[in-house]
């Protein structure tokens, strides 16, 4: 009996466990917050792509109307300290710019680029390889280390599987024609993540319209994926179209706005424009004078416009129209930094916008004030502007303003001012132990 | 009677201790030939008790020692002319005739200084006790030249002259035992028979034996009744040891050189006796035998005066007692004698009947052929599961895993750990203990080091525990089918297969040994079941304890709790209950526990400073030594069928039957224990088993709410512990009450009964050989996810440069980055990848080291900055890393963004790039002296110093600063030229000291004294343990002796 109990006993014993040990208060495991760190990196000289290329090679067909280049042709090169790198330049200072104007052949017009610093991550929204297009995608080393860097295309069918991995030494220049990667997109964003100190990429877009030019110009890097964008000059002489290229990497819902210089105009039909993840859009924008367009989304997109500007072709055929076309990267407008560009000839007009009332200055390196207007909230204006090319302007923190260039008979293009800066981005730090080599 | 008999004088010595005394004096009173004179020397007060009338008994006050009492009645009675005097004690008592014959040898042998009987038992005449002894040439060995108790069959009638004998119940011509001044004190009774006769030899005289004279004789001194001794003639082991180095001492020739060498053999020779008294589960010898060469010390100074009168009365050159003395040979014969006679007792008392030994026999070979078929399946189990690491292994890699770390961790890594007690991970920090390490140190040792032996550990983790199981299942069941059954199943148990896939070691082991500790238990209180023979009994029918396997289970217990420390309070709760219930030898089967509770004691001091009941006091107690990482809390039902977190169900059967599938084994364990309750059977086991059980599920849910293992920097994670060691404990107890109850089930019940249990029983043993073998299907189903991340792969972690570096006498740390989505991971690497097999320090939540309660130490998250600004190409970064001594920053391989910042650092020379990462190394600012882990600064002179992970050492050239690139534990001493030197202030918080002008020599070393006391007494403990376990004789000598 006593074992019969004794043996009962222990199994109650037993269930009560179960049951007890449920009753348990847990501590769950938890991972400690990794560490958030600043990365302030060095300062590293500006760079310009250098002259644009012909994409067809310099043709000569005995026909000064037919052949590809041109004799027409003045290229200026403005930067502190400049040095060679490849076909380009380096520059030491705050800013740096290049403009070209070539007269006539394949590639005439107006070419402007502003010199950057090298980045690890940038968007270049722009360029086309569709048929008379080509997209010469013009990356520079300045850093003191080879730098790798990983193409990404994006077309209006999203990411593209087609990338490229381009290596580039210390101080040098490589090209990289993006039809040779992917043909027939005629609308496209490019990625270009880079190792180490990153790298300075421009895509030369040129385009031709049978047997006219059809403009070309430098696209730089716009604003990184933002939720508040915004594109000033947008103005536009008649004729002139401006086509707004959107692209947002994980979708987003946009909403479109077009600022006037008496404040925002009308613009149906764009309000809640969804943007599905890595696939680019483009929307027609309204002709105005004097404008730019605000970008509002939910989630980081990043953008650019691009306006073609239409001429008369003289010696030509009937009805040819030659076209000049200037590319106008977004800029964010949230960072409250002032903005710098380096003037180059032809510098005729500014166009700044204001995100809230103020009263914008634009400053010679020497302090003096070579521009001002006073600005409602999300209006635009156009200030004529005439200042020596080497000068460097450095316009008010909280506005957004570019460059316009303009030439005959009919080139355009437009210098987007940069940060000077240094930008420190985050960095997350943590412990991990280490197994080798796929751990 | 002839009037030429020589003049006898008896003298009877009595410390007045003896109940034999009136005996004696009976026996001497019944002689045929009546001594002329009986005297018997008392001590004062002592009574004499009734004598035969017929003896005229003069009384003596007695002195201290036999030989007093002697040389007292002689120097009040004058010599008579040829007089014999017949030394008696007080426990000899000799037969009527033994005068006469003595008389009658005297006569016959005039040149015999002692004519000495033969000793037999007190209560048993025909068993001799001694009949004359020798010694070895070296003289450090009495011989007996017959066997203790061998039947008196006149088979040594023919002896005569001996090298010495007892000189009790002897005749000792008055004239010589005068020559020689009586017996040597220096022996205090133990070995002065031996020394006298000798000397009677060397002077001159023989010695002669006469076997047909007996003598009994109850060595009451040396049995320790006179002590009042319960322990027999081991309480005079000691004396009698020394007695014996005395005579070699005394009598070694060449005594400037032999002396010395005498003593220091005397030493090894002890502690060589006391390693096999340990063997012998004879822990209160140790202590006489350790004892011995001291004893020997103390006697010493007397020595050259027993010389001095060897030499003196010395007329016989050497040569004369030589051919007496016996070599190496005899010495090994005599050895080898007694253990055969102990055998034979035992086999005598023990021996199977014929029909007996046939079943025997056939029970052995069932029981082989079944060891051979659960080791073959087991084994063919851990194949299928885990064939691929045993190939891997073949092929010379390793395995690896996120918890377990790299398992290539060199002997010397984990002796620096264990030894000096200072944990080389990260910048160092004070442990706790160095269990885990010294554990693991026997696979290091051994060739092909920890990489194949914890590789093979864990590749045949389920055939090991399975066999394991079936050794140990032996003790609760003799059925063949149960012990297989019960043993695959232990070895397969799920959450065994989780350690093994997790890579956690420590509870791998400890599932292991859970097995041996349970049936070392059950054999140290004599639980274990007898072979079943005939109709249900058991041979042999009384199964006695056994010290060896209590040993064995403190053996076992101490690893299982270094290797899962949360096992230690429901062992030791074990023991103390089983001990309880064990009878007689719960004393034995409490000792179980001591080493375990050594080993775990400074984790036990670490709970009970951080409140005794309390979380935080349970999170130390259920600390993980080894890998340990994340587990998903599960309900404790789920445990109890050994389910984790992650037996989510099998392939094609997601949620309950999946459950159903992957928990079969539980499910099957759980019916079979519920029969077994239902039954009735084995109640005291199955009650035990079920107790062991809801123990082990407790201990496994508690375990799993608990965090153990804090974590130790920047998004580190912090882990629970893990229910494995706990639901170890669930399976052992529900196998073993399931075994126990279904031994002799074959035979049990009567009739329908029996009929029925022979139907159910092979139906029940089919099923649950099914469920077995679906349960490794299951687990080996090619598309099912692996449990863990275990895997093999190439040893080599880092690149060669590194490692190098990391390997010469500068010991540089290595830094490892490596890319992710949003920034750099990074870690601080001593060794060839990260080390996790070494043990942990132990911290609290806060991360300090529980043994530095109250510091805040410096840890590697000093170096986010540093990293965060390496990821950025910053500037400034190397003074940081040479600071904490890392020469060398290796960016992992595929982690460009690391790499391309790294390159562009001038300060970092880029030193090699492979397929194992990019190397770069760090210089010192300012200086050509290269990074190192210690070193002298004086301004911007440097002088690196050696060193390992806790020491270091090196010349210096005037003082300045000693800088240790580790964190500033008190533990850390520092000299120069051997004078102590003070600690210094760091802004960093590593360990500096001043170091005066002109020292030449500098040293560091980290020290811990408790920690050193509780090594030294773990590895005593252990050490211990590890003999006492061997089975040297156990049976023989546990049959004799009982």
């Amino acid at each position: 009996m006593i074992r019969r109990l004794t043996v009962l006993g222990a199994a109650t014993v037993a269930v009560l466990a179960v049951v007890a040990s449920g009753r348990l208060a847990v501590e769950e495991p938890a991972v400690a917050p990794a560490f958030d760190g600043q990365v302030t990196p060095a300062v590293q000289p500006v760079a310009c792509p250098g002259p644009v290329d012909i994409p067809v090679g310099d043709i000569d067909s005995g026909d000064p109307d037919l052949g590809s280049g041109s004799d027409d042709r003045t290229y200026q090169e403005l930067g502190d300290g400049g040095s060679p790198a490849g076909a380009g330049f380096l520059a030491t200072g705050d800013a740096g710019a290049s403009v070209e104007r070539i007269g006539t052949g394949d590639v005439a017009g107006l070419s402007a680029a502003t010199c950057l610093d090298p980045a690890r991550d940038q968007w270049l929204v722009g360029g086309s390889t569709a048929l008379g297009a080509s997209a010469r995608l013009v990356l520079t080393n300045p850093s003191d280390a080879s730098t790798e860097a990983t193409v990404t295309l994006y077309s209006g069918l999203g990411e593209l599987e087609e990338h490229a991995v381009v290596s580039i030494a210390p101080g040098g220049q490589q090209d990289l024609l993006l039809e040779a990667v992917v043909a027939e997109v005629p609308a496209l964003a490019v990625r270009v993540v880079a190792t180490g100190a990153g790298v300075v990429a421009h895509l030369q877009d040129s385009r031709l319209d049978g047997f006219q030019p059809a403009g070309t110009d430098w696209v730089g890097r716009g604003a990184q994926p933002a939720t508040r964008l915004v594109i000033p000059g947008i103005g536009a002489p008649e004729g002139a179209t401006t086509t707004l290229r959107l692209l947002a990497p994980e979708g987003a819902s946009v909403d479109l706005a077009l600022a006037g210089d008496g404040g925002l105009v009308a613009w149906g039909g764009v309000s809640g424009l969804e943007l599905d993840p890595g696939v680019v859009t483009e929307v027609e924008v309204p002709a105005i004078a004097s404008g730019a367009v605000e970008i509002r989304a939910d989630a980081p997109v990043v953008a650019a416009a691009m306006r073609t500007v239409p001429r008369e072709v003289v010696d030509g055929p009937a009805d040819a129209v030659a076209s000049d076309l200037v590319w106008l990267p977004a800029q964010d407008v949230s960072d409250g930094m002032p903005r710098s560009v380096m003037a180059t000839d032809h510098v005729t007009a500014l166009t700044v916008h204001a995100d809230s009332a103020g009263e914008f200055s634009l400053t010679d390196a020497a302090g003096e004030v070579v521009a001002s207007a006073t600005l409602a909230a999300r209006s635009t204006a156009t200030l004529e502007l005439a200042v020596p090319a080497g000068e460097v302007l450095t316009g008010g923190a909280g506005f957004t303003w570019s460059l316009a260039l303009a030439d005959d008979p009919g080139f355009v293009a437009a210098l987007v001012p940069r940060r000077t800066d240094v930008v420190s981005t985050p960095v997350t730090v943590g412990q991990r132990p280490y197994v080798g080599p796929g751990s | 009677m002839s009037p030429a008999r020589p003049w006898v004088r008896a003298i009877v010595v009595s410390d007045g201790r003896s109940e034999r005394l009136s005996e004696v004096l009976t026996a001497i009173g019944d002689q045929t030939v009546r001594p002329d004179a009986v005297h018997v020397v008392l001590p004062d007060g002592a009574e004499l008790p009734d004598a035969p009338e017929q003896l005229a008994i003069l009384r003596h006050e007695g002195g201290r020692s036999y030989a007093e009492g002697v040389d007292r009645v002689l120097a009040e009675h004058p010599a008579e002319d040829g007089e014999l005097l017949w030394l008696l004690h007080d426990d000899t008592a000799p037969l009527p005739t033994v005068l006469a014959q003595l008389v009658a040898t005297a006569k016959k042998r005039t040149a015999a200084g002692v004519i000495a009987p033969a000793h037999v038992r007190w209560d048993d005449v025909t068993r001799l006790v001694s009949l004359g002894v020798t010694t070895t040439r070296v003289g450090a060995r009495r011989i007996d030249l017959v066997d203790e108790d061998d039947i008196n069959q006149g088979q040594y009638d023919e002896r005569e002259d001996v090298l010495a004998a007892s000189l009790a119940g002897a005749l000792v011509r008055r004239q010589v035992w005068e020559e020689l001044d009586g017996l040597e004190p220096a022996y205090r009774g133990y070995g002065d028979s031996l020394h006298f006769c000798r000397r009677a030899w060397r002077a001159g005289h023989d010695v002669v034996i006469v076997p047909v004279a007996r003598v009994r004789h109850a060595q009451d001194g040396l049995r320790g009744v006179r002590a009042g001794s319960s322990r027999g003639a081991d309480s005079t082991y000691g004396q009698r040891r020394t007695g014996e180095w005395v005579h070699a001492v005394a009598w070694a020739p060449a005594p400037v050189l032999a002396i010395p060498l005498l003593v220091l053999w005397s030493f090894l020779s002890a502690a060589t006796r006391a390693v096999l008294r340990i063997a012998q589960n004879e822990s209160r010898m140790v202590g006489a035998d350790l004892a011995v060469p001291w004893r020997l010390l103390a006697r010493l100074p007397r020595v050259p005066a027993i010389r001095a009168r060897i030499r003196r009365g010395s007329t016989r050159p050497r040569s004369a007692v030589a051919p007496f003395l016996v070599g190496t040979r005899t010495v090994l014969s005599t050895i080898r004698s007694r253990e055969l006679r102990a055998y034979d007792r035992w086999r005598a008392q023990s021996a199977p009947s014929d029909v007996v030994r046939a079943e025997l026999a056939d029970a052995a070979v069932r029981r082989r052929a079944g060891a051979a078929v659960v080791t073959v399946l087991a084994v063919a189990a851990s194949i299928a599961l885990h064939g691929t690491w045993l190939t891997a292994l073949a092929s010379g890699r390793m395995l690896t895993g996120e918890a377990l770390g790299v398992t290539d961790t060199p002997l010397a890594e984990l002796w620096e750990r264990t030894w000096s007690g200072w944990s080389a991970v990260g910048f160092g920090s004070a442990s706790l203990d160095g269990a885990f390490s010294a554990l693991l140190l026997p696979a290091a040792a051994l060739p092909g080091g920890t990489r194949v032996w914890i590789g093979l550990l864990l590749g045949l983790g389920v055939a090991l525990a399975a066999v394991s199981a079936w050794f140990a299942l032996g003790a609760a069941t003799r059925s063949v089918w149960a012990r297989g059954l019960g043993a695959l199943a232990y070895g397969l148990w799920p959450l065994h297969l989780q350690a093994i896939s997790d890579g956690r070691v420590g509870p791998v082991i400890a599932h292991l040994m859970l097995p041996w500790f349970a049936m070392g238990l059950a054999r140290a209180a004599g639980w274990h079941r007898g072979e079943a023979v005939g109709g249900g009994e058991e041979f042999p029918a009384r199964r006695l304890p056994s010290p060896s396997a209590a040993m064995g289970a403190a053996f076992s217990l101490a690893i299982i709790v270094a290797a899962a420390p949360v096992l230690l309070l429901p062992l030791v709760a074990a023991v103390a209950v089983a001990g309880a219930f064990a009878g007689g030898a719960r004393w034995r089967v409490w000792t179980a526990a001591i080493p375990a509770l050594v080993v775990s004691g400074p984790g036990l001091v670490a709970a009970w400073q951080a409140g005794p009941v309390s979380r935080e006091a349970w999170a130390i107690l259920a600390r993980e030594n080894g890998p340990a990482l994340a587990s998903g809390v599960v309900e404790p039902w789920r445990l109890v069928l050994g389910l984790t977190d992650h037996s989510r169900g099998a392939p094609g059967l997601p949620g309950l039957p999946g459950t159903v599938v992957v928990g079969a084994i539980g499910l099957g364990l759980v019916a079979a224990v519920v029969v077994a309750v239902a039954s009735g059977r084995a109640p005291w086991a199955v009650a035990g088993g079920l107790l062991v059980a809801a123990l082990g599920v407790g201990t496994a849910a508690a375990a799993q709410a608990a965090v153990v293992v804090p974590s130790s920097g920047y998004a580190e994670a912090s882990a629970n512990g893990f229910a494995g060691p706990g639901t170890s404990l669930v399976a052992a107890g529900l196998i073993g009450a399931a075994a126990a109850a279904s031994s002799g089930l074959w035979l049990a019940g009567e009739g329908r009964t029996r009929s029925a249990i022979r139907l159910l029983a092979p139906i029940a043993v089919t099923l649950m050989a099914g469920v077995i073998v679906a349960t490794v299907v299951v687990e080996a189903w090619p598309g099912r996810a692996e449990r863990g991340d275990v895997h093999p792969a190439s040893t080599e972690a880092l690149p060669l440069v590194a490692n190098l570096e990391q390997r010469l006498e500068t010991r540089q740390r290595v830094l490892v980055l490596t890319d992710t989505e949003d920034g750099v991971d990074y870690t601080v690497l001593e060794g060839d990848g990260t080390t996790v097999l070494a043990g942990r320090a132990q911290t609290d939540a806060a991360g300090v080291p529980l043994v530095r309660a109250g510091t805040s130490p410096v840890t590697t998250d000093a170096l986010a900055e540093t990293v965060a600004a390496l990821a950025g190409a910053g500037a400034d970064a190397d003074q940081q890393l040479a600071d904490w001594g890392i020469g060398v920053v290796v960016a992992a391989p595929g982690s460009d963004m690391i790499a391309s910042s790294l390159s562009q650092l001038p300060v970092l020379r880029l030193i090699g790039a492979s397929d194992v990462g990019t190397s770069y190394r760090v210089s010192r600012p300012g200086s050509d002296v290269p990074v190192s882990r210690a070193w002298v600064e004086d301004g911007d002179a440097v002088t690196a110093l050696d060193s390992d992970s806790w020491s270091g050492t090196g010349p210096v050239d005037g003082g300045g600063t000693l800088v240790i690139a580790a964190d500033a534990d008190p533990g850390w001493v520092a000299t120069a030229d051997g004078a102590t030197l003070a600690a210094v202030d760091d802004a960093h918080g590593r360990a500096a000291f001043e170091v005066p002008e002109g020292a030449e020599r500098v040293a560091y070393r980290y020290e811990d004294r408790s920690y050193r006391v509780w090594w030294w007494a773990s590895a005593i403990l252990v050490a211990w343990a590890m003999i006492g376990m061997v089975p040297l004789h156990d049976r023989r000598y546990l049959a004799v002796r009982r």
